[in-house]
């Protein structure tokens, strides 16, 4: 057990076994490609996405959820997710008594290997830097987590697209023209609404969750997903009435910035700033100075614990996005038109 | 004889912000906010130096009191290699804040116990 190469091994893994298994089934790629019967292109700003799958809808979620916008200048990304509870294929088995991914990721940092397991859904992703190759394994029609369907491929898009140079934010965007701010701040800052509210108002954006971050050539943001979350009360406040039974597992509606606002969608911002918004319960907004301290905190820990397998690399680009700006607290009125006035008027007239 | 330290392991990860530091322990999920003397020091560590050693007149003990902190911490430990000689300039004390306020976002991904048996990976049962 544990020798074969095809779907129908299974692979037993353990730490010290990790890459060399992982590789002999990444070697069988180009065969497993030719096997799956949906597939999608679509372009993450940078690059192309070439996805293929077995699970059904997987690949129209992709093709619906990621950005599709921008310049590809980097080499192709070819990625495979495959259901492993189809024609009982039991994929990897992790033969260790813990799984402990930080090591892992410790162990494959100087590699081209990229590993995450998620275990309560048996879940894992697969990456080789080098060959620009990636297989996700499922497990049945509830396999994938919660997360997933509103950013599909998120880790390899973070691993594939990631460089010195360029990598995943966690973060809202907003934009007047190509100028714009980084908003940051964990769950519950305002961080979303301040997006929708914006949207909703004539405001641009590349992105709500997630974005890329680009130095090369001056640091510009760009789009990788059209999808957002609002909890219906964040909804209401702005005027949005969501259909019944729409929530996510979080109880958020999920939906596409297009669906708001088909102009707002951008494929580029400048950033000028970063913004940590808060909920104040004051009747008007209110900026003032933060530091880059500030601004790493806000960015890093959110980004570690939500894009793995490469952990160093998020503190690293986070730390360069907070030097590279200014940052500033926005403490938010509970007007949401006001709110997205005090933002426009930023973006043009600059600080207060 | 002059010591030199290292980082423990690639969970200690450290970024500096004009002159002063913050340090993230990816494992426990603490954070680290140093003072501009201190990320002197630290900066002097990463380097090689034994800045207990060359520290300025009157600022020794305060700087070796600093690295006991960050050993205490488990930031750095020991390193078998000699130091290298680097030059150190403070004026004040070094100082080192810890937080865990964030220590949720930062550990969100704990150690996975796994059962063999059952084929794939699983959580183990709650007792």
């Amino acid at each position: 057990m544990g020798t074969g190469t095809g779907l129908t091994d299974r692979h037993d893994v353990g730490a010290a076994t990790l890459g060399r298994v992982t590789r002999r089934v990444l070697d069988q790629f180009d065969d497993l490609w030719s096997d799956m019967p949906e597939a999608c292109s679509v372009t993450a700003s940078v690059a192309r996405i070439h996805c293929r799958s077995d699970v059904p809808g997987y690949a129209a979620n992709v093709a619906r959820t990621l950005a599709n916008t921008g310049h590809p200048s980097d080499p192709d990304i070819r990625l495979l997710v495959i259901d492993c509870d189809r024609d009982g294929r039991p994929g990897f088995c992790w033969t260790d008594r813990h799984f402990n991914e930080r090591a892992i990721e410790a162990a494959t940092y100087e590699q081209p290997l990229r590993v995450h397991y998620y275990s309560p859904k048996r879940f894992w992703q697969i990456y080789d830097r080098a060959n620009r190759i990636g297989i996700q394994f499922s497990h049945g029609a509830e396999g994938l987590p919660d997360w997933d369907s509103g950013s599909p491929l998120r880790n390899f898009l973070h691993w594939g697209l990631g460089s010195g140079d360029t990598g995943l934010i966690h973060a809202g965007t907003l934009a007047h023209g190509k100028s714009g701010v980084i908003l940051a701040g964990a769950g519950g800052s305002g961080k979303s609404g301040t997006v929708l509210s914006g949207v909703m108002r004539g405001l641009m954006t590349v992105g709500d969750d997630y974005v890329l971050a680009d130095f090369r050539g001056g640091l510009k943001l760009r789009p990788l997903f059209r999808s957002m979350k609002q909890d219906p009360g964040g909804l209401a406040r702005i005027g949005i009435e969501p259909a019944q039974g729409r929530t996510n597992w979080q109880n958020k509606v999920q939906f596409l910035i297009d669906d708001l606002n088909s102009e707002a969608f951008v494929d580029e911002i400048t950033p000028r700033a970063i913004l940590l918004p808060r909920i104040s319960g004051d009747g008007r907004s209110r900026i003032s100075p933060g530091s880059a301290q500030q601004a790493f905190l806000a960015l890093a820990p959110s980004g570690v614990s939500q894009i793995h397998g490469d952990r160093r690399s998020t503190v690293a680009l986070a730390g360069r996005v907070a030097r590279s700006l200014p940052c500033w607290h926005l403490s938010l009125g509970t007007d949401p038109a006001e709110v997205t006035r005090t933002i426009r008027r930023f973006l043009t007239d600059g600080a207060p | 004889m002059p010591q030199r330290f290292k980082t423990p392991n690639e969970n200690i990860v450290y970024e500096q912000f004009d002159k002063d530091l913050v340090i993230l322990n990816l494992e426990s999920g603490q954070y680290f906010g140093v003072n501009e003397a201190g990320a002197a020091v630290w900066l002097n560590l990463m380097d090689g130096g034994a800045p207990d050693d060359i520290a300025p007149t009157g600022m020794a003990a305060l700087v070796a009191g600093f690295i006991e902190q960050l050993l205490g911490f488990g930031l750095i430990e020991a390193d078998a290699a000699p130091p290298t000689a680097h030059a150190l300039e403070i004026t004040t004390a070094p100082t080192i804040e810890v937080f865990d306020d964030l220590s949720d976002l930062i550990i969100a991904d704990p150690i996975h116990d796994v059962d063999i048996e059952a084929g794939w990976p699983t959580m183990p049962e709650q007792d």
